[in-house]
């Protein structure tokens, strides 16, 4: 990734999928600021991102790092109820209140689709901590929500 | 109604749009721009005005419409995978049948439809290779590559729409979903291995569209597509083509395949071969010659051993995972995971989300979560069973009221003995929750180590996490230090359970026994060497990580990676927590930390990562000693003479931090307890040598 050309590239496949993880990580309010650190970061260190086997991930942590969420932290701009088809609407909130590590963890493995082994690489912790968090992000929300289970 | 898993994901979805859409209050504009013309004579006016720019390229959402924008607004014509009776699906004019091609589905409307390849020939017809799909008993249609029809389906590139259908049998491979439009009615399709199928079109207005995971669109035909292809096919198909040598031709490849094993039933149109035989290899091997090189544009998932599973492509928005589906369960995979096609898929015990007992299910080496040694390279670690004998074993476990699996052990083949029953028995006497799976037996070759094991799901009662024993000692772990050839190695011994694990210059291998002798470990680690493919395809039999979440000291892997060792550990000490609870903290290589109580019980481990350097607090629950009724733990490990400070971030008020008296290999390890009444706190590391100062948002 030596040429600007193909930085551009790059840039253009992964912000989506950055700005995606981040949004869970930082929130709405910081997740320009988080994706730009992070694109800026690695733009710097282009010739080193090519190296990595996960480069996405790495700018995560980066952009999670250089940003100093704000509190509470909000998925959308809006304060009014969002309405989203097919969603309880309390699952947004229950979601903004969990825990950073359950909401990042659970963000990243089903808003995002990442492995567990990912999500542990940005962590810094075990993929099998990392299940933990999801598990126990998981049910916090079915308790939050009054469910019981919801995966078929 | 969808899970809460499906809900997040489509928060996710609808979260994304809306950030990708810059905030723009328009009552601030003329301030900011009043702010810009000020600030000009500054020279700041760049930063002022990028800031606020929704065209800035740094955060330009991409230009290409994602997979879920491509399908915004369409309905989902789902399609689900099935197994009908294999003799009822009747293609007349199918001579012989590719192996692992058929699949069946049903629609949302309860028809069920079939795919099916191989070589098609009809009286008079000259003999093709050819895509069959219909409804099965009832009516078929078949069709040469690149969409030309055959000569007894002209009129349309889709097959069958005599029962009011269009069967698309032949889907690019790398379709993530189908789009069709019908005049006003728009519905979306996740094709099942190269399977669509959507209601016939009313109007002349249509389109059907597949798209790729990333959006784009691989193929489209509409009304005059279809007249092109309809041209090319009275071109393609010439009506005086000789017929004479379609017989020879069949017959060729029929006792190609019986000299390479295959064997025909009754029909005569259907090869089977030996378990762990290559159909499709072979297949490729006595038509290619006769047909040239051919371009599989979808492969088959469902031949193997679980009968009523499928996997799905990936679904729309989302090119990175994929749901494999069975009647009992539902199991998320991620793309990588897909079966190989070359070597067959692996083979776990999957879960059910209530416990209730599982599928066999497919997962991949590629995954580091489920593998037992790392993926595309085989070990031989088994010499001598079977594995088909050890999958028969598993499908036909009994799958006991909670949800354990059992065997009886008068059916193990020889050379292998139930080893224990895997309870992981928490100190209220049930199950441990490992996450995603927890192990409920092994069988164990008593010389060679372990072989398969099984899994289940959490209990979701139990998803609540509580940190408990596992198999009572597993915490005592006494490790020696050994090699294994050359290379350096380690024996874990704990609660008979011994591992033996070995880094052979690439990456970390380990052995498993309940009963064998360290010099037998030795023995069989001394023995291990990589499989040849001829072997590797041979093995198939996947394995987890096994061992609980919680015991993952135990486990072996790379250093940084998936699963981290605990060697050669040490103990850095012990911390008087300010409530008075004394705890003992542990450093291993890899820069792993255990947190264990007086009694050696191991509440926490974690990876550091970055041997250390980096300081990540983990917090542990309550639930530890939840008669204790105290807030949370936080602990860690830090460069030695680190100053570090826990505030409250709702009160500001400061926390105690304990650390270790002496530093080892220059860290020490801290801990803090959190009021009960605290939900967030930040951490503030000041490193001693630069002065930097990081901090770190403390969460759950």
């Amino acid at each position: 990734m030596r040429s600007d050309r193909a930085f551009d590239a790059f840039a253009r496949e992964a912000e989506p999928r950055l700005r995606r993880a981040l949004l869970g990580a930082v929130g709405v309010d910081r997740v320009d600021d988080a994706v730009a650190e992070a694109l800026g970061y690695a733009f710097e260190h282009r010739n080193r991102l090519a190296e990595m086997t996960n480069p996405v991930g790495y700018l995560f942590r980066v952009g999670q790092s250089r940003t100093r969420r704000r509190k509470p932290l909000r998925l959308f701009r809006s304060d009014e109820p969002i309405h989203i088809p097919d969603v309880e609407p309390r699952l947004i909130g229950a979601l903004q209140e969990l825990p950073d590590t359950q909401r990042i963890s659970v963000w990243l493995a089903h808003g995002c689709g990442w492995t567990h082994a990912e999500i542990a690489d940005v962590l810094d912790v075990a993929p099998s901590t990392v299940a933990t968090h999801v598990s126990r992000g998981l049910q916090r929300l079915r308790t939050e929500l009054g469910v019981t289970d919801a995966h078929h | 109604m969808l899970t809460i898993e499906e809900q997040i994901e489509r928060i996710a979805e609808v979260a994304l749009q809306q950030a990708s859409t810059p905030e723009r209050p328009p009552r601030r504009w003329p301030a900011l721009a009043a702010a810009a013309v000020v600030l000009v004579a500054a020279g700041s006016v760049v930063w002022m005005v990028s800031d606020r720019d929704p065209a800035d390229p740094t955060v330009a959402p991409s230009s290409t419409p994602t997979l879920a924008a491509r399908l915004d607004g369409a309905e989902e014509y789902p399609l689900t995978a099935t197994t009908i009776a294999v003799e009822s699906v009747d293609v007349p004019m199918l001579a012989i049948e590719e192996p692992d091609t058929l699949t069946v589905a049903r629609t949302v409307d309860g028809t069920d439809v079939f795919r099916v390849s191989g070589l098609v020939t009809a009286p008079g017809t000259k003999v093709y290779e050819a895509v069959c799909a219909g409804v099965p008993g009832r009516s078929v249609g078949c069709e040469g590559p690149s969409l030309v029809d055959l000569p007894w389906v002209l009129g349309t590139p889709f097959l069958n729409e005599s029962e009011q259908l269009s069967i698309w049998g032949d889907v690019p491979a790398d379709t993530a979903a189908v789009l069709v439009t019908d005049g006003e009615a728009i519905r979306w399709q996740r094709p099942i291995n190269g399977l669509a199928v959507w209601p016939r079109p009313t109007t002349a207005d249509w389109t059907v569209e597949a798209i790729g995971a990333n959006g784009t669109t691989l193929i489209t035909v509409d009304e005059s597509t279809q007249e092109q292809l309809r041209t090319a096919t009275e071109e393609a198909f010439d009506p005086t083509d000789t017929r004479d040598s379609d017989t020879a031709v069949i017959q060729q490849v029929r006792d190609c395949l019986v000299s390479n094993g295959a064997k025909f039933g009754a029909d005569n149109v259907r090869p089977i071969f030996s378990p762990g035989v290559s159909g499709r290899e072979i297949w490729a091997l006595c038509v290619e010659p006769l047909f040239g090189q051919r371009e599989i544009s979808a492969t088959a998932t469902n031949s193997i051993d679980s009968t009523n599973m499928v996997i799905d492509p990936p679904p729309p928005g989302d090119p990175f995972r994929t749901d494999v589906n069975s009647s009992t369960s539902t199991l998320r995979i991620y793309t990588q995971d897909r079966p190989d096609p070359e070597n067959g898929p692996w083979m776990m015990v999957g879960w059910t989300s209530d416990g209730s007992g599982g599928s066999p299910m497919t997962g991949d080496p590629t995954e580091p979560d489920r593998q037992f040694f790392d993926g595309g390279r085989g070990y031989v670690i088994s010499d001598g069973i079977d594995p088909t004998e050890v999958r028969r074993l598993i499908n036909g476990a009994t799958v006991e009221a909670d949800g354990r699996r059992s065997i009886d052990p008068s059916e193990l083949p020889d050379g292998l003995e139930l080893a224990f029953d895997g309870d992981q028995v928490s100190d209220a006497g049930r199950r441990l929750p490992n996450g995603s799976a927890s192990e409920v037996a092994w069988w164990a070759d008593p010389v060679n180590g372990p072989f398969v094991r099984l899994l289940v799901a959490d209990d979701p009662d139990m998803s609540s996490w509580r940190t408990g024993r596992v198999r009572d000692s597993w915490p005592e772990v006494k490790v020696v230090d050994t090699t294994v050839g050359e290379h350096p190695a380690y024996l874990l011994d704990g609660a008979g359970v011994r591992v033996l694990a070995w880094h052979d210059g690439s990456q970390w291998l380990q052995l498993v026994a309940s009963d064998a002798t360290d010099d037998e470990l030795l023995r069989m680690a001394n023995s291990v060497r990589p499989a040849d493919p001829d072997e590797w395809a041979g093995i198939r039999l996947a394995d987890d990580t096994g061992l609980p979440s919680d015991a993952e000291r135990a486990t072996i892997g790379p250093p940084g990676s998936d699963t981290t060792p605990i060697l050669n550990p040490t103990a850095i000490g012990s911390v008087t927590l300010p409530d008075g609870t004394e705890l003992s903290i542990t450093a291993a290589d890899f820069g792993v930390l255990t947190l264990s109580d007086a009694d050696g019980f191991v509440i926490y481990a974690v990876g550091t990562g970055d041997a250390g350097a980096m300081v990540t607090p983990m917090r542990v629950t309550a639930d530890v000693s939840p008669e204790a009724a105290t807030g949370d733990l936080v602990y860690g490990i830090a460069v030695a003479g680190s100053t570090i400070t826990i505030r409250d971030d709702a009160t500001g008020e400061e926390i105690p931090v304990a650390f270790t008296d002496e530093p080892v290999n220059g860290f020490v390890g801290f801990a803090a307890r959190l009021p009960i009444s605290t939900t967030d706190a930040t951490m503030t590391i000041t490193d001693p040598t630069t002065g930097a100062t990081t901090e770190r948002p403390i969460g759950g």
